[in-house]
């Protein structure tokens, strides 16, 4: 039995460093990689969450935010993929036009 | 020993993290962020979630990561150069927000939990598992919720094909 307050902690440190990450690095890919570790954060506390409430509940939410971080993840790349073929540059600030 | 084995993939999970931050090439921070789905799958076996283990290591570390390696690749990037303003005034303070934040929402650990009102309890898991619980669920009560997901991942699916043909 894994006490509450550990993966809950391990679950703020992880979500803290992908807010860090998407807020200091400028590559793209690697914005949506700290999206994704976000998403696993918020996953894992979900997880820790029905294991000590004995619901499942939890468990079905992790499921669905799964099937919303692939269809992220796809049509992320994709925009990526578009991005370099149109300007070519994988880097954040370097897109600032609404038009271009 | 279970607790030993959480520290360890928590480590992992952590290192992994700081790997995808710290890393200037986009192929390390990728395997990064392998190592930490990897160290969560064990922590979600360690949590009692034997579904959600197997798919964070089908769809997460192999789908998913799969798919922004070969984006990687397919883009040829190359190391990312240093920011020409490193430590710029934004970037300052929005990691001390960051940290902010993560005092913020360790706030919520001073109050208790109680009520352990689920149906998962340890004789339920005992007897049908926690797959078959979590399947019952699933195509029961949460049957729309499920189609709706079918749903997105075809428009996912579609909106992918259609961005990133060469003409719109």
């Amino acid at each position: 039995m894994i006490p509450l307050e550990y993966s809950l902690t391990l679950s703020a440190v992880l979500f803290t460093l992908g807010v860090i990450g998407v807020l200091v690095r400028r590559n793209v890919i690697v914005l949506l990689m700290c999206v994704e570790l976000m998403l696993n954060a918020v996953n894992l506390s979900f997880v820790a969450l029905s294991d000590h409430l004995n619901s499942a509940e939890g468990l079905l939410y992790v499921f669905f935010v799964m099937t919303v971080a692939a269809a992220e993840a796809s049509v992320g790349l994709a925009i990526v993929v578009s991005l370099v073929r149109a300007r070519n540059t994988v880097y954040a600030d370097e897109v600032d036009l609404l038009k271009g | 020993m279970m607790l030993a084995m959480f520290f360890l993939a928590a480590g992992v999970a952590v290192l992994g993290a700081l790997g995808v931050l710290l890393c200037r090439n986009p192929i390390h921070s990728a395997l990064g962020l392998v190592a930490t789905m990897v160290s969560l799958a064990v922590v979600y076996l360690l949590h009692h979630a034997e579904f959600i283990f197997v798919i964070q290591l089908m769809v997460y570390a192999g789908a998913v990561m799969g798919l922004i390696v070969f984006v990687i690749m397919l883009l040829d990037i190359r190391r990312e150069e240093a920011a020409s303003s490193r430590f710029a005034p934004g970037k300052v303070v929005g990691v001390g927000l960051a940290g902010l934040f993560f005092v913020a929402i360790l706030v919520p650990f001073t109050s208790r939990l109680t009520g352990r009102m689920g149906g998962m309890t340890e004789s339920a898991l005992e007897r049908i598992g926690s797959v078959q619980y979590l399947s019952d669920q699933l195509f029961g009560p949460y049957l729309l919720p499920f189609e709706i997901a079918s749903i997105l991942l075809l428009v996912g699916l579609v909106g992918a094909v259609t961005l990133a043909k060469k003409k719109l």
